[in-house]
């Protein structure tokens, strides 16, 4: 057992920071990206340039070298490394666990000649001391930072632009070219990248529907194609096992309020919709009510867990294992089968040595193809890395950032090194050594100091079935026919703009929480009660808020509107 | 009836007691049963009252962990440094405060009351520490907070209440103010002493912010980060983070439960040997005597 927890501690260090860069937004995309304090993002802010020249001291290492390291020949690499003069710099990062000097360090050192004194805070606490640091001036080298510190510290003239070194940066140009999210996340209306946002080599799905492949098939129910569909199924399994909860949901019922909304295409908040092609305020949309008519509708026919906005997670992960769970509108599949004992399907075997959990497409309602929301490959600048004006070593690490963007490094950084902790069978990377190694090995790409993340190298420690489950998903993305993506550019508010959205949109979200929670619950009636729901949150002034979206979103330069569906994959 | 004096009102007393003790004890008998459980059974839900499948992996794996060991020696070392700095020094600034015919009380009495109402906030402390090469350094952890103002009147309220004729009676007898107060004072305040000790181990066990934002070196943190770490990683779900929760599908449960345990267990200890003194201690500088 201790292994299988080291192991899942490796999968912490390995996957969090994967995760972590893109998964900070909520499961349910809502409103997208993080809002910070800025002027309007009008301003035309140059995108990058095409891919650059191939950079010296990185293209011989790796065999499999994509496309990232190669490049036009506008750009050239300031550095080669390893440096010919060893370098020590500092900088402060969140310790995910991990110790500060490991063989990835030293392997680290070998290749670059650069040296890193790292001060790691807890992760639980990392920003309290970055502000710490922030506000005494005591920055090292290199810091992590987030979008909404940038905006608010970059003004000091406490970071470097990587604008200004960007003609010395190939693979970063590189990257850019193939995620542009990787500029547009956190560029400022002026045009500066005072810091760059965590990214993983690719994005995912990581949200499916899911359902007890075991009981639907002795059922002899086939697996539901449209909403309505899945309510008779549901129904008639309720009747056969009266002591299920076919639905339940964790983490409040605002989680299973956005799977569903999503479901319908929307959110309960403002977003950007596909249809009318601007800014809509959820609760005003028929696509909201349709979702929540839905909810009601499997809510009063005992379909969902009356509890299902106090589940906790612990109680939730008890009623799938014990198998009173029969469906999820949404639900991460990474837990389903996995060799640690908390998996989901190992547990629920334990119970019903018939238990099994699959994925199946998402139901089509009266709105259309049900959606999902969807992981970009970049962290939205929740998750980033900026570099102090006051470094005595800019023009290095410039360089050393870039040189970490080579597909040699990322190897260097994810993998370890080939032959002594993974081997490449038929082009596909595989682990030599345990999680665990990996862990004291500190093979994690520094927790998102050293980006990107290689989502191959973490989807390698999952399960052959969870990977299964996942990489279908992904196929079925290319398709676009569930993804719901993130806008390509956030909506960014000027300080007084956030203030005033808090002051109008704060009692709103009140009332809306409460009165959703009568409407799913049968305690007020769709047909009778909607329209003075409605009419309540226009007299609390939504509009105008909405018309602060609409006009940002209309101010946007036309290649920065739409939806931001770059994958990478 | 009114012979048995176990009456109907006691039994009442002692039923909403047990209750009381029930509710008090059951908590802690859950996570002791959940850090000796199966992983498996814990998150099947099958542990209520007593260990399912009982094992001490959780105990092995928490034990196995270099970080813990580690964090748990500077916690020792962090409480036994800070407790003897802090009684020591707040002694020391105590004594003369409580003699009559120190001439420096009143403006030093000031001095220390404007420390109880008005702090420099977090960064100018900070940079203080920085400044004083503290940054780093295993005596952040016992200096900084050693003698605080409100401790400084507990102590001196209860040196006063020690009757200067002992005082004198020394003096006469040719003992120097130090003397004074190790072989009259520090004798007759072992209560005091003891009390003001718990509340420093127990403070200095349980506080982790000055680590934090002091120490960098992740060698020398103490036990109450490493614990907030493992229990606040772990709880993501509040933070935006719900898929590395579920991805890396950890059940930590006893996990956690086993560290709790093994975290609580020195002040457990200590506990009993000192409540004595604590029970009639915390009523220290309340009466006047």
């Amino acid at each position: 057992m201790k292994r299988k927890h080291v192991k899942a501690m490796a999968l912490l260090t390995a996957g969090a920071m994967a995760l972590l860069a893109t998964g900070c937004g909520d499961a349910q995309g809502s409103e997208s990206a993080p809002e910070s304090k800025q002027e309007e993002t009008g301003g035309e802010a140059e995108s990058p340039e095409e891919p650059s020249s191939e950079e010296e001291g990185t293209g011989d290492a790796s065999s499999e070298a994509g496309e990232s390291t190669e490049s036009g020949d506008d750009a050239q690499a300031a550095y080669t490394f390893p440096l010919a003069e060893p370098l020590e710099i500092t900088a402060l990062s969140a310790d995910f666990g991990r110790d500060k000097t490991q063989w990835a360090d030293e392997q680290y050192e070998k290749y670059t000649n650069v040296k890193i004194d790292w001060t790691l805070a807890p992760t639980s606490d990392v920003w309290t001391v970055v502000n710490l640091k922030l506000n005494s001036g005591e920055l090292p080298d290199m810091i992590l930072v987030n979008k909404t510190l940038v905006d608010q510290f970059a003004g000091e003239g406490l970071f470097v632009d990587f604008m200004d070194y960007i003609d010395k940066m190939p693979n970063l140009k590189a990257w850019m070219e193939k995620i542009p999210a990787i500029y547009y996340d956190t560029v400022d209306s002026e045009g500066h990248l005072y810091c760059l946002t965590n990214f993983n080599t690719r994005g995912q799905a990581p949200i499916m529907s899911l359902y007890r492949k075991d009981i639907f098939e002795k059922e002899n129910i086939p697996v539901p194609t449209t909403i309505d569909e899945l309510y008779d199924a549901l129904v008639t399994l309720k009747e056969k096992y009266p002591d299920s909860i076919p639905i339940s949901n964790r983490w409040g019922a605002s989680n299973l309020i956005g799977v569903v909304g999503n479901l319908y295409q929307c959110t309960s908040g403002f977003y950007l919709d596909a249809d009318t092609g601007t800014y809509e305020y959820g609760a005003m949309t028929d696509k909201f009510k349709a979702a929540i008519a839905t909810l009601q509708k499997f809510y009063v026919a005992d379909l969902i867990d009356p509890e299902f906005a106090t589940v906790s997670d612990d109680q939730y992960i008890d009623r799938v294992v014990s198998g009173k769970v029969f469906f999820w509108f949404g639900e991460y599949t990474g837990a389903l089968y996995t060799e640690s004992k908390g998996d989901w399907v190992g547990n629920g075997k334990k119970n019903d040595p018939d238990f099994e959990i699959d994925a199946m497409p998402f139901v089509e309602t009266e709105i259309g193809q049900g959606q999902s929301w969807v992981q970009a490959p970049t962290g939205r600048g929740a998750w980033s890395t900026a570099v102090s004006a006051k470094s005595e070593h800019i023009d290095e690490i410039m360089a050393l950032i870039d040189y970490q963007l080579s597909q040699e490094m990322i190897d260097l950084v994810n993998w370890g090194v080939e032959g002594e902790t993974y081997e490449v069978v038929d082009g596909e990377k595989k682990w030599l050594i345990e999680p665990e190694e990996r862990t004291e090995k500190g093979l994690d790409a520094r927790t998102g100091m050293w980006i990107p993340i290689d989502q191959d190298c973490y989807d390698a420690s999952l399960n052959d079935r969870s990977k299964q489950i996942i990489w279908d998903a992904n196929d079925r993305l290319k398709a676009e026919d569930f993804g719901r993506y993130d806008p390509k550019m956030a909506i960014l508010f000027t300080e007084e703009e956030q203030e005033r959205k808090s002051e109008v949109m704060t009692p709103i979200k009140t009332y809306m929480e409460e009165e959703l929670m009568n409407f799913i619950t049968g305690k007020k009636n769709m047909e009778g009660d909607w329209e003075a729901f409605k009419q309540q949150i226009t007299d609390m002034g939504y509009e105008e808020i909405l018309q602060i979206y609409r006009d940002k979103y209309d101010a946007l330069p036309e290649d920065q509107k739409g939806f931001d569906k770059e994958l990478g994959l | 009836m009114k012979k048995n004096r176990f009456g109907f009102g006691d039994i009442v007393i002692y039923g909403v007691l047990l209750a009381l003790m029930l509710v008090i004890l059951f908590p802690m008998i859950y996570i002791v049963s959940i850090s000796f459980s199966d992983t498996g059974a814990v998150s099947r839900g099958e542990v209520v009252l007593l260990p399912v499948e009982f094992n001490i992996d959780a105990y092995k794996y928490v034990f196995r962990d270099a970080r813990f060991g580690r964090a748990y020696a500077n916690s020792i070392f962090y409480a036994a440094g800070s407790t003897v700095a802090s009684v020591l020094l707040t002694g020391l600034m105590a004594y003369p405060l409580s003699v009559d015919s120190f001439s420096g009380r009143r403006p030093l009495t000031i001095v220390l009351m404007i420390t109880m109402f008005f702090g420099g906030g977090m960064i100018p402390t900070y940079m203080v520490i920085k400044n004083l090469g503290l940054l780093d350094n295993p005596l952040v952890m016992m200096l900084p907070g050693a003698v605080s103002a409100y401790n400084v009147i507990i102590y001196r309220t209860f040196f006063q209440n020690i009757p200067a004729a002992l005082r004198e009676a020394a003096y006469i007898d040719g003992a120097g103010h130090f003397k004074i107060f190790w072989k009259v004072i520090v004798p007759l305040s072992k209560p005091l002493l003891a009390t003001m000790s718990l509340f420093a181990i127990v403070g200095s066990w349980n506080s982790y912010f000055d680590a934090l934002i002091y120490l960098n070196d992740s060698k020398m943190q103490p036990l109450s980060l490493y614990l907030r770490q493992l229990i606040v990683n772990m709880d993501m779900s509040s933070q935006g983070m719900r898929d590395i929760m579920v991805q890396i599908n950890v059940n930590p449960r006893t996990i956690r439960a086993a560290t709790m345990i093994v975290a609580m267990l020195p002040i457990m200890c200590v506990y009993p040997f000192l409540q004595k003194y604590f029970a009639s201690g915390v009523m220290i500088g309340s009466v006047k005597g």
